[in-house]
């Protein structure tokens, strides 16, 4: 599995919704600047789009934040309404109590949304559950204590056997699983980053407990790419094993069409 | 006439005397879940789970007390008269496993019920029979709008002289193997058709030839044994139609609404369990760890665990009840149930997770139980394709709305919402399959929001001295949502029947749901007893403002005395051994 770049609004979704048919999973990133809706679109047609969320947008002051805010949420509907087979203002995004964004009455599709800098971050699976999250890879994380605040002692114990060099980029490996995982179960930083953990880059991924003994089992999965040359970006996958994978000859739109109960009593 | 009022009360009475006996009695045996003496306890569980068995104890205890006994009308020897009574008893064994509780409970009753829907005298006396025997029965139920491995179902019965033959195969059915009967719809040139049919472990060895497919591992409810079937041309002699050759989508109809609220009320059992576990754990920590009762942290995942537990248990309420009481509304409500509860309890166990941090993935130990029931939970929904039939149930529902608000609005009667009444008429199965003709909650939801305040106002902005004002201040926005959820199932159905629904009916579902839910907690709160937990303002406050949550609205806060209020009762029925449901049942001793 790969993150697949989208360049813009006008780009086609096909490598998206086959990602998606064929893997069941797929994780997209875009930069902001591709995202930002354009100067003098139609406002009606923005907040149509944007459904319950441009009540906030109108009220963020002009800022970067409030480009990714905005950004953000167009990538998100327009990725799962074209997977989905429908349209960005026929779907409600909306907010978990603890925050996490779904797509209201859809669990045919789960998503996962992240920012930062001019990066965004939206991932989709058909599965269960869908968490991820993206930094800069050279963010500074090392020497600031990040690594007692985030780390397991196990996890300490494989960073210091990391070279010097790469250690940074490691941690910060760690953190984005940290969030994904975290955010896919809904619980954001809730869940003490000290109390479960990652192996090594390399390996296939599970949640470990502290002192590196398996936490999760096979029905989570994990992955981390960089991107852009410059971001991290990790997803966590939860899928139960109801083995909804495509039947062969499976295709989109995902959204079963509702068929109006009406018209075989007419 | 004064006699037979009498008589009834005495019945009732004496109904639920015996429905808490059995419960208790059940408990009893099964003792304490956490004596690592016990060897029902906890450990012996957890190592079944990893053995990928049930308990072989636990299944004799079960035997010796006759659960099948649950499943089985009165008027056929047994004790099943009230929906909402045979969850109760089986929240007892789910509290123990889940697996133990489909694999040697639920996954009869779901066979068994198509039987009493639509079977001979004839096949409900030998399905009866062999229930009391100890047998067992598995099923495969028609498969809903959206598949996966455990509801696809590729059956089909071609006529054969006077009777059928079967072929095609159903990937995942548990217990296949261990079944005595087996209820199985197959397409048929008529339509869809159910078949009673001797299953693998028929004692006369009239099973023999069905063919099982490997045992199937699973994620969760590991004891449980899932396998699948294939029939090649399998004989099916006359006699083993259940009605008539078509009936099949009829039958499943009058099934569905006596499965979906029932098995999902069972279920309440696991969460149970697992709010119990994560306190114990939040007790066992120091003062200064994060992790217990004194991190505001912990006391939040804690309480809102017990919140939604009681939104759960007030929804599967009117879901089973309303197959007595409100027979034609019963298929929605039972879908409302089938929709919402797997997605609000695996929640709360995501959100139980982070008090038990890494012990949430303990294996075994005092905690281990918490991990096999984040497992085991997931399976008993279904995942997506679990919950597609009742949605398009909900969207029938839905489109059904604007027609039904000229029927005069009456509330929907007070003995749905009573936990303890036994005074239901009993289920008749052949109403069970009436189009709706009303909405009783939706209804019911103004007139109670205005009684919840006390005065006709509504709406009020403040909470005031008590939690009085609370449950009126929730309520009123549950009507909030409600008028907009009218308006917005009038613009649904005001497109010309025969197209395609628009895909905002996915979210106007989810919000119908999330009121139903709200309503149902309306009317255990509008109805309760006068004393009790129940009779205190806090539950409905905080359950009503959690639903307003899950619609999206933030504003409406319980005052946080509220929630100290709740973790009161939590902390007490924890120690006093209680359930964390509407019955605060005595468990375990």
């Amino acid at each position: 599995m790969r993150s697949v770049r989208q360049r813009g609004p006008g780009e086609s979704w096909g490598a998206v919704c086959r990602a998606v048919v064929e893997q069941g999973t797929c994780v997209v990133h875009a930069l902001v600047d591709d995202w930002l809706p354009p100067e003098g679109r139609d406002p009606r047609a923005l907040a149509a789009d944007l459904g319950a969320d441009h009540e906030r947008y109108a009220r963020m002051p002009a800022s970067r934040n409030r480009d990714r805010f905005v950004a953000s949420r167009l990538l998100l509907k327009s990725a799962a309404s074209a997977v989905l087979g429908t349209l960005p203002r026929e779907l409600e995004l909306a907010y978990k109590p603890g925050g996490r964004p779904y797509l209201r009455g859809i669990d045919q599709l789960d998503v996962g949304l992240s920012h930062t800098d001019g990066l965004l971050v939206v991932g989709l699976t058909r599965f269960g559950r869908i968490g991820v999250d993206t930094e800069p890879a050279d963010r500074r994380m090392l020497e600031l204590g990040t690594e007692l605040k985030a780390c397991t002692p196990f996890e300490l114990e494989a960073l210091e056997r990391v070279p010097a060099e790469r250690r940074n980029h490691e941690l910060v490996r760690l953190w984005t699983l940290k969030e994904a995982y975290s955010k896919a179960i809904g619980q954001g930083l809730r869940f003490r980053f000290t109390e479960f953990g990652f192996g090594p880059q390399g390996e296939r991924l599970s949640v470990l407990r502290p002192d590196g003994t398996p936490g999760t089992g096979r029905e989570w999965s994990f992955h981390s790419w960089l991107v852009e040359d410059a971001y991290t970006v990790s997803a966590a996958v939860h899928d139960p094993g109801f083995g909804d994978r495509p039947q062969s000859g499976a295709d989109l739109p995902l959204l079963p069409v509702l068929v109006d109960p009406r018209s075989s009593a007419s | 006439m004064t006699t037979a009022v009498t008589t009834t009360v005495d019945r009732a009475d004496s109904s639920e005397a015996a429905v808490q006996e059995r419960v208790a009695r059940l408990e009893y045996d099964f003792g304490d879940l956490d004596d690592p003496g016990n060897p029902l306890g906890v450990q012996q569980f957890l190592a079944a789970d990893a053995g990928r068995r049930l308990l072989p104890a636990a299944e004799r205890l079960l035997d010796a007390f006759g659960l099948n006994a649950e499943f089985v009308p009165g008027e056929l020897g047994g004790r099943l008269d009230r929906l909402d009574a045979l969850a109760r008893v089986l929240r007892v064994v789910f509290r123990r496993d889940a697996a133990l509780g489909l694999g040697h409970g639920l996954t009869s009753y779901l066979a068994a019920v198509v039987v009493w829907a639509g079977g001979s005298a004839r096949q409900r006396r030998d399905t009866a029979g062999l229930l009391l025997d100890g047998g067992r029965m598995a099923c495969a139920y028609p498969e809903p709008p959206q598949g996966n491995d455990f509801l696809r179902n590729r059956l089909t019965a071609l006529p054969d002289g006077t009777g059928h033959r079967l072929s095609g195969r159903k990937e995942a059915v548990n217990n296949a193997g261990r079944a005595d009967a087996l209820v199985l719809f197959a397409h048929t040139p008529d339509g869809l058709s159910a078949f009673l049919v001797p299953g693998p472990a028929d004692a006369a060895g009239r099973g023999r030839e069905v063919g099982l497919l490997p045992r199937r591992p699973t994620a969760g409810v590991r004891g449980c044994v899932i396998e699948g079937l294939t029939f090649d041309r399998h004989p099916l002699p006359a006699g083993h139609l259940l009605g008539a050759a078509g009936d099949g989508a009829r039958l499943a109809e009058r099934a569905f609404p006596l499965t979906r609220g029932a098995g999902l009320s069972m279920a309440l059992g696991c969460a149970d369990t697992a709010l119990r576990t994560t306190v114990a754990f939040a007790r066992a920590h120091r003062s200064r760890s994060r992790a217990s009762l004194h991190s505001a942290r912990t006391r939040t995942a804690l309480v809102g665990a017990f919140t939604d537990l009681l939104v759960c248990d007030c929804l599967s309420l009117v879901a089973t009840r309303a197959a007595h009481v409100l027979p034609r509304e019963s298929r929605t409500l039972a879908a409302v149930a089938k929709y919402l509860l797997p997605t609000v309890l695996n929640e709360t166990m995501d959100d139980l997770s982070i008090v038990l941090g890494a012990e949430s993935y303990a294996p075994d130990g005092s905690y281990g139980v918490f991990r096999r029931t984040a497992r085991d939970l997931p399976m008993i929904g279904l995942g997506s394709a679990g919950a597609s039939a009742s949605r398009a149930v909900l969207v029938a529902q839905l489109l059904r709305l604007p027609s039904l608000t000229a029927a005069p609005a009456t509330d929907a009667p007070a003995v749905l919402f009573r936990p303890f009444d036994a005074g239901l008429p009993p289920c008749r199965p052949e109403d069970l399959e009436l189009t709706p003709d009303r909405d009783s909650l939706l209804d019911s939801v103004e007139a109670w929001a205005r009684d919840a305040d006390g005065t006709a106002s509504g709406g009020r902005r403040t909470y005031g001295d008590a939690y009085g004002g609370a449950p009126a201040e929730a309520a009123a926005v549950l009507v909030a949502h409600l008028r907009a959820l009218r308006a917005d199932c009038a613009e649904l159905a005001a497109r010309p029947a025969g197209h395609p629904v628009s895909p905002r009916a996915y979210a106007l579902a989810d919000r119908y749901a999330l009121i139903v839910a709200g309503a149902a907690c309306l009317g255990v709160w509008r109805h309760r007893p006068p004393g009790g937990f129940l009779a205190d303002p806090v539950w409905a406050a905080m359950t009503l403002t959690r639903i307003a949550g899950r619609l999206g609205t933030r504003a409406v806060r319980p005052p946080a005395s509220a929630a100290d209020h709740m973790l009161t009762e939590l902390l007490h029925r924890f120690d006093d051994a209680r359930s964390y449901d509407l019955y605060s049942t005595a468990i375990g001793r």
